[in-house]
């Protein structure tokens, strides 16, 4: 038996007009009035083409995409904050949105005022706030703080503060934009807890996130949306999978190797070119998928490339950025000393990750070539990683680790 | 059950008004209580402000000018005006840009937009409220008892908010778009002082440009306020209706014009 409905999307259209670039300026009016009178001005931008789902209750969607792909303006449709140019939404029930935690925070108002503000603000007569008040204060653990304004507050407590009024919020339907993404690992995980709470009462919610270890472990169903279409519906696992395989570009990095000849680049100095970078396993059966790594395993990479002239000291290198967009680590051939030295014409580098310092989770590599201390070529974005989570009893320390980095040094107890 | 499409009825318009009434009270809450913070006198601005207006009007208009006022002591005449004035001054000010200073808001959480403009001007009324008990103890201090005519205040009253209101509720849907109205509201607000009859009289004005006064609702509305709490003649008999009826209009036109840019106001502000 399938559950009642709870959401549903029937071609969901949203264009949004904006002023061309080449509009008639005010002296063209004056200049050229007879063309820039019957000029167009404006041009369409279509940010959802289209989309259609249903959703039903209890159910924890997903939604994923790259920037741009039309999530956020999914979710501000479906939390009314604009209307759609075409299409209909229904929803039953009472609807929550959370696309920012705090919204409407006051700094001049103390944490007490901005819990029943905030509160009244999303959705709660301020005699529900008043029951659920003391439970805040404690899963905000801000102390004696609650009667200071929060201009007072660090960013983590005025974080916590807004966080813990949204936790408390009990709408049938909770539509989610990034809330995880914020704040430190406890903070994440209290985070992670209360979404499970969501899909443990049997409430509906969508959840927009980047972070595809938190999809994968809460959402019973994703959409994959590109270029404002749905591209791909499924469970999680399948959807996140072929979401991950397609890499930031638009290359299948299922593949083995991944052709870096068609692939954007920032700038070009024409001297040297990366034409592909390859994965291979060291030590381990190669039986598995490539690119996806478990915590802690080894792996290698061979870069190609062609330097078409002469130059000084070339040095390869790759650079790991994590899914948040943070730069991690640079890796340079010339770290250990393998520089091709004076004139050279390299056309493959190797690289071994012996110990690779990653926590699980998605990372997008970024390969160089670089000439003293000229870049010759670079691809962003060239290949993206998996690190897979190791069964419990591997690293069950793992989730009390902070940081982007899990370093292993040699450790000795006595 | 929620339906979001393009269109929209002016009955769900209604409904979400009730149901989203929690968000107005958060709002309008926010504003007061976050109006005087952090300034050591805190309310007491509120009796500040009114007070130097008066005796600053006082001094240039009632000792030096000499403008007439009607048999009524100066600073009453002119407290009474103020009130009203400042009250539509304040709601114009703050209301018309509410949306702009709100944007971090409106564009993260759905309530009825027309929320903004209300609560934006609720500190005004709390102002008003305070300007009510000044003028309470200076009519005390000149002796002054008001008549079974103040009752007609409250129409009068219902009038400035009304005219306010739509008026702030046109200029937030315009700025919206075109920011040029908050550019131009504070220097009109000036001139607006000056043409109004707050600090002198309607028959201080030369009677063939009078008819110029009357296409100005506040005009009207604060003779008929000087009227009903002072006693003072009215200039024409109508005034005062005129006055009413034309704030109503105002208010049907800007929340009509709200209304239009609200379910998209978001993508252009």
């Amino acid at each position: 038996m399938t559950a009642p409905l709870a959401v549903r999307l029937e071609h969901v259209t949203k264009t949004y007009r904006i002023p061309r670039p080449d509009a008639p300026r005010v002296k063209d009016y004056l200049r050229r009035p007879g063309w820039a009178f019957r000029a167009r001005k404006t041009q369409d931008v279509s940010a959802l083409r289209d989309v259609t789902f249903d959703l039903q209750e209890g159910e924890i969607l997903g939604i994923i995409g790259r920037n741009g792909a039309g999530k956020s303006t999914l979710l501000k449709v479906l939390s009314r904050i604009t209307s759609p140019t075409s299409g209909r939404v229904t929803m039953r029930g009472r609807v929550a949105s959370l696309l920012e935690v705090g919204t409407g925070f006051h700094p001049e108002l103390t944490g007490r005022e901005n819990i029943y503000l905030n509160g009244m603000l999303l959705g709660m007569s301020s005699r529900q706030v008043g029951l659920v008040y003391d439970q805040i204060c404690e899963f905000a653990s801000v102390g004696d703080y609650i009667n200071v304004p929060i201009k007072r507050y660090s960013s983590g407590m005025k974080l916590r503060l807004a966080f813990s009024v949204a936790a408390h919020l009990r709408a049938d339907i909770m539509i989610i934009d990034e809330v995880l993404a914020v704040g430190d690992a406890e903070f994440q995980r209290k985070c992670l807890g209360v979404m499970e709470d969501v899909g443990r009462t049997g409430r509906t919610a969508l959840l927009v996130s980047h972070n595809m270890s938190a999809i994968e472990a809460l959402c019973t169903r994703v959409i994959w949306l590109d270029h404002g279409e749905i591209r791909q519906v499924g469970t999680a696992d399948e959807v996140v999978r072929s979401y991950l395989r397609t890499g930031l570009h638009a290359v299948n990095s299922t593949d083995q190797v991944i052709d870096l000849s068609k692939a954007t680049r920032g700038f070009r100095l024409g001297i040297a070119h990366l034409s592909e970078i390859a994965f291979h396993r060291v030590g381990v059966p190669a039986e598995r998928e490539p690119w996806r790594v478990k915590f802690g395993e080894p792996f290698g990479l061979d870069i190609g490339l062609s330097v078409s002239r002469d130059v000084p000291g070339v040095v390869v290198g790759i650079g790991i950025r994590n899914e948040r967009g943070e730069d991690l680590l640079t890796s340079h051939s010339s770290d250990c000393i393998v520089m091709f030295e004076g004139a050279s014409r390299p056309t493959r580098a190797r690289v071994l990750v012996n110990a690779p310092w990653l926590r699980p989770g998605t990372y997008f590599l970024e390969v160089s070539v670089i000439s003293g201390s000229q870049l010759l070529d670079r691809v962003a974005d060239a290949a993206c990683l998996q690190v897979e989570e190791v069964s419990s009893d591997g690293a069950p320390l793992l989730s009390l680790k902070k940081g982007p980095l899990s370093p292993m040094w040699s450790w000795h107890l006595e | 059950m929620i339906v979001i499409d393009g269109s929209s009825a002016w009955r769900r318009w209604f409904a979400d008004l009730v149901v989203y009434r929690g968000a107005f009270q958060s709002l309008a809450w926010r504003n007061i209580r976050s109006r005087y913070k952090q300034a050591s006198l805190g309310m007491t601005w509120a009796v500040v402000q009114p007070a130097v207006q008066v005796l600053v009007f006082t001094v240039l208009f009632g000792r030096m000018v000499k403008v007439p006022s009607g048999g009524v002591p100066y600073p009453v005449f002119a407290l009474v005006g103020l009130l009203a004035w400042n009250l539509f001054s304040k709601v114009v000010s703050d209301g018309a840009v509410s949306l702009v200073v709100n944007q971090g808001i409106i564009t993260k959480l759905f309530f009825p937009r027309i929320y903004l403009v209300l609560a934006s001007g609720a500190s005004a009324l709390v102002d008003a409220a305070v300007t009510v008990v000044l003028l309470v103890i200076l009519m005390a201090a000149y002796h002054i008892a008001p008549t079974i005519r103040i009752l007609l205040a409250l129409p009068v009253l219902a009038g400035v908010l009304l005219f306010s209101f739509g008026f702030a509720a046109l200029l937030a849907a315009v700025n919206a778009r075109w920011r040029d109205v908050q550019h131009t509201i504070p220097f009109v607000l000036q001139i607006g002082l000056f043409v109004t009859p707050v600090i002198y009289q309607n028959s201080f004005v030369p009677a063939r440009w009078r008819w110029l006064m009357a296409l100005n609702p506040l005009a009207g509305l604060i003779e008929g306020f000087r009227s009903a709490l002072l006693g003072m003649p009215l200039s024409s008999p109508w005034l005062v209706e005129v006055s009413l009826v034309v704030s109503a209009l105002m208010t049907i036109l800007g929340v009509w014009l709200f209304r239009r840019s609200e379910a998209t106001v978001v993508d252009v502000v």
